[in-house]
């Protein structure tokens, strides 16, 4: 450990001020704080800092949503293997295939299941991973800033978001598009207005519809293969919500299931168990607002139960009550992953009871009404961070009014 | 009883008992201009003068009439000057037969605490600086709480020198007409002053900052003025009218977890640190005056405690250098949020040391910034993960807008 250090502090001077590389010092700082922890003293007036940094906070949303990304590579390599099977096919000639086959496609081991899911999410995630630390260690030298660990939670909360069969160019070019045009162009961390996840996220839902949406894509192989036994159906929950509402549903899940996750859908979707463990993580720690996440089902609820009890002969979605919302599509995900996200959230205590409010009630009304698209937890969210400024500036304004009575 | 429910006491360890246990001798002290925002001084003193305790030493070129005096008798040492020709401090050897200045306690009491430099202990809120000699308040709050972290309850200051703060609260209600606001925080607080409203203010930290007192009890603004007096500035008041001379000593605080026995000690008033600490710290130590929150580090010129302060802090003077930080389950580091295993195991000691661990101005004043002194957001810079400042923000915000003005 004293040797480590004494060559970090060795090299260090090519680092800093005029030094050869002193153009890497965001780079150089990154590994230095990776290895160590920060030796910068304090300095007058405030003599003693929290133990927390940036650092600690991201670490701790990234591992909480570990859960979510290993049931998720289990569930879908439990529905892809099933899928094979069925169709007599199991190695499809895919490249993920060359991985799988290291170790075999028995649809009753829970190793291969996890293992044939880790096969395609990995590559995604890696490919992010690597794309996305790139751009921000690109902008960290040219803006002179810190290399941010906030990257690491927008890289696996997007890989989270991606059906497994996404070509990797695609993934690349919307983790650069949500971390580019969603943060970097904005000043880094901190000073995005958006979700970096979800703007790469929307992004390719726009550009690649054929790629992330439908109800061929949740499933590994079934949409290149494109051969559908009979009865089968790799369509989510949600799709077959919005398709024929809970007779549909009913006929194909029950809510266990889906509580539970095993489900078709994105990797880190489909569980409410997993997402909630990672959600009591971050209520425990604090780290996330639990004011959105009460808000959020909040407005979830409430939106629902109206279009429950108003009813419509044409559209079945009007009557999915309350608790299926929760556990279709990605409402648990994006409640507890996204929504939460201080930046692009609003900032004051107030103003979060409102944030969460518009996001639960928006989700429910572009799941069902809107007739375009099913998942609506995406949108809501996006829609709820434009909304945030203005959210705060309105609180911001009656704590003024109220100051003013009181001086007056 | 005004209670305050949200804010943050550290636990942090060296709390001093309240008992007296050394007057450790001193021979030099110091004004040091850091203390008095905005002050330019016209020095009416040169090195090698000898000057008297409460002999006029100059006067604020920006705030006319505004005298600060010499703490002790003795000769001018020195006068330090830094970037820009910016006043550091001034320093004055002690003679050993130390002369002081006898004031007229029977003139106007506004004019005695003008010529004995005491006028300084008042500050006006909004900006939190000394006010204009014919300025008059809309109401004046006396601390007598302290909740800073490692802080003794002013109970048991105050008690030591009962006659003296009554004798001062009572000029002040004498002598100025606007309501007279005493915030403390002990049950038993001696409460015998006609005239004074005495309020008990009690909850975490910051409840016993006067800008709290300030915004439960008279929020101010522009045209609202608060002016703002600690505890031991009233006692000196009570001293002087009582003596007609400047009083010596004071009695602070001095805890944090390098000091072998925390405790109250009688400290020679601007007195050095050095010699106010001598054999009673572990080495490697950074020494503040004030608390480790807010507080200037005894370094060089600042080697003085400050006008202001009753406490001295001692912590580690070192950074963690922890292994793979980032994974650590953090067993003896301290945070607000619940992010370390120490929220869950409650260590008696955590590691406090000197490791960082890691608008709109328009608006800023309707929400009540001319409020605000840098101190009052310590604890926003303490949790703050990106490891803002915000007492050095929201110190230069003041500056500009009263530089507007």
């Amino acid at each position: 450990m004293k040797g480590l250090r004494n060559y970090i502090n060795s090299v260090k001077p090519n680092f800093v001020d005029e030094g050869k590389y002193s153009k890497w010092f965001p780079l150089f700082d990154a590994i230095e704080n990776f290895v160590f922890s920060t030796q910068t003293k304090t300095s007058n007036p405030v003599h003693v800092r929290d133990g927390v940094d940036i650092q600690k906070i991201m670490v701790i949303v990234w591992l909480s949503t570990f859960p979510a990304m290993f049931f998720g590579m289990y569930n879908l390599g439990a529905h892809s293997l099933e899928y094979l099977e069925s169709i007599n096919q199991l190695n499809t000639g895919d490249w993920h295939h060359y991985l799988v086959s290291f170790v075999g496609y028995d649809s009753s081991s829970f190793i291969s299941k996890l293992w044939f899911g880790a096969c395609y999410f990995m590559p995604i995630y890696i490919t992010v991973f690597v794309v996305g630390i790139g751009w921000e260690t690109l902008f960290a030298v040219i803006r002179k800033h810190e290399i941010n660990e906030g990257a690491f939670v927008s890289t696996v909360l997007f890989s989270l978001s991606c059906p497994p069969d996404l070509p990797l160019w695609q993934a690349a070019l919307g983790i650069t598009f949500g971390l580019v045009i969603g943060k970097e162009i904005f000043g880094g961390t901190g000073k995005n207005f958006l979700n970096p996840a979800l703007t790469g996220r929307a992004f390719l839902y726009f550009a690649y519809p054929s790629q992330i949406s439908g109800d061929k894509v949740w499933i590994a192989g079934l949409a290149d293969n494109n051969i559908v036994p009979e009865g089968y159906s790799g369509a989510t929950a949600l799709g077959v919500a919005a398709e024929s509402g809970m007779a549909g549903i009913n006929e194909k899940f029950t809510w266990m299931d889906a509580f539970l996750g095993y489900i078709p859908g994105s990797i880190g979707e489909t569980s409410i168990i997993a997402i909630g463990i990672g959600l009591i993580i971050l209520l425990a720690t604090k780290v996330a607002s639990w004011r959105i996440v009460l808000a959020t089902m909040l407005g979830m609820i409430f939106m629902s139960g109206i279009l429950n009890i108003v009813g419509s002969d044409t559209n079945p979605m009007f009557a999915i009550p309350w608790y299926w919302h929760l556990v279709i599509g990605s409402f648990a995900f994006g409640l507890v992953f996204m929504a939460t996200e201080p930046v692009s959230g609003s900032g004051t205590n107030t103003g979060r009871w409102i944030y969460g409010f518009i996001i639960g009630v928006t989700v429910v009304l572009i799941r069902v009404i809107n007739p375009a698209f099913p998942e609506g937890m995406m949108l809501a969210i996006l829609f709820a961070n434009l909304l945030a400024p203005v959210i705060d500036h309105m609180v911001m304004v009656s704590n003024i009014n109220k100051r003013k009575a009181l001086t007056q | 009883m005004i209670k305050i429910s949200k804010g943050l006491d550290l636990p942090i360890s060296g709390i001093p008992d309240p008992v007296l246990s050394d007057m450790p001798k001193v021979t030099t002290v110091s004004l040091l201009g850091n203390d008095f925002t905005g002050m330019k001084p016209t020095m009416l003193v040169k090195p090698g003068d000898i000057v008297k305790r409460g002999t006029k030493i100059f006067e604020d070129k920006k705030n006319p009439g505004v005298f600060f005096t010499s703490p002790a008798g003795g000769i001018v040492k020195e006068i330090s000057r830094g970037e820009r020709r910016k006043f550091l401090s001034i320093d004055i050897e002690i003679a050993d037969n130390e002369d002081h200045v006898e004031f007229d306690t029977n003139e106007n009491t506004r004019n005695l605490l003008i010529n004995s430099g005491l006028w300084n202990a008042f500050r006006s809120r909004p900006f939190n600086r000394t006010p204009s000699i014919d300025s008059s308040p809309n109401a004046i709050f006396i601390n007598a709480c302290d909740t800073n972290p490692l802080a003794v309850d002013p109970y048991f200051i105050i008690k030591e020198d009962l006659n003296y703060f009554n004798r001062g609260l009572k000029a002040l209600y004498e002598n100025f007409s606007c309501p007279i606001h005493c915030c403390y925080q002990n049950a038993d607080f001696d409460l015998s002053v006609d005239g004074i409203n005495y309020h008990q203010f009690s909850g975490p930290h910051p409840s016993g900052l006067t800008s709290t007192h300030i915004n439960k009890i008279y929020p101010v603004n522009l045209k609202r003025i608060a002016w703002t007096i600690g505890y031991q500035d009233v006692i000196s008041i009570g001293y002087l009218l009582e003596h007609a001379f400047l009083r010596t000593h004071k009695l602070i605080a001095l805890g944090g977890p390098s000091v072998f026995s925390p405790s109250l000690i009688k400290a020679r008033i601007s007195g050095n640190i050095d010699e106010l600490t001598a054999g009673k710290l572990e080495t490697g130590s950074r020494v503040i005056s004030g608390s480790v929150l807010y507080g200037h580090a005894s370094e060089g010129v600042m080697n003085y405690l400050g006008f202001y302060d009753s406490l001295i802090s001692a912590i580690p003077d070192q950074a963690n250098d922890i292994f793979l930080n980032w994974l650590m389950p953090g067993s003896k580091l301290h945070s607000k949020l619940n992010v370390f295993i120490s929220s869950f195991l409650k260590p008696s000691n955590f590691i406090f040391n000197t490791s960082v661990n890691g608008g709109d101005r328009e608006q800023a004043v309707d929400l009540g910034m001319l409020e605000l002194a840098p101190e009052d957001l310590a604890v926003c810079s303490y949790i703050c993960p990106s490891k803002y400042d915000y007492c050095s923000i929201l110190a230069n915000n003041l500056n500009e807008l009263y530089l507007e003005q």
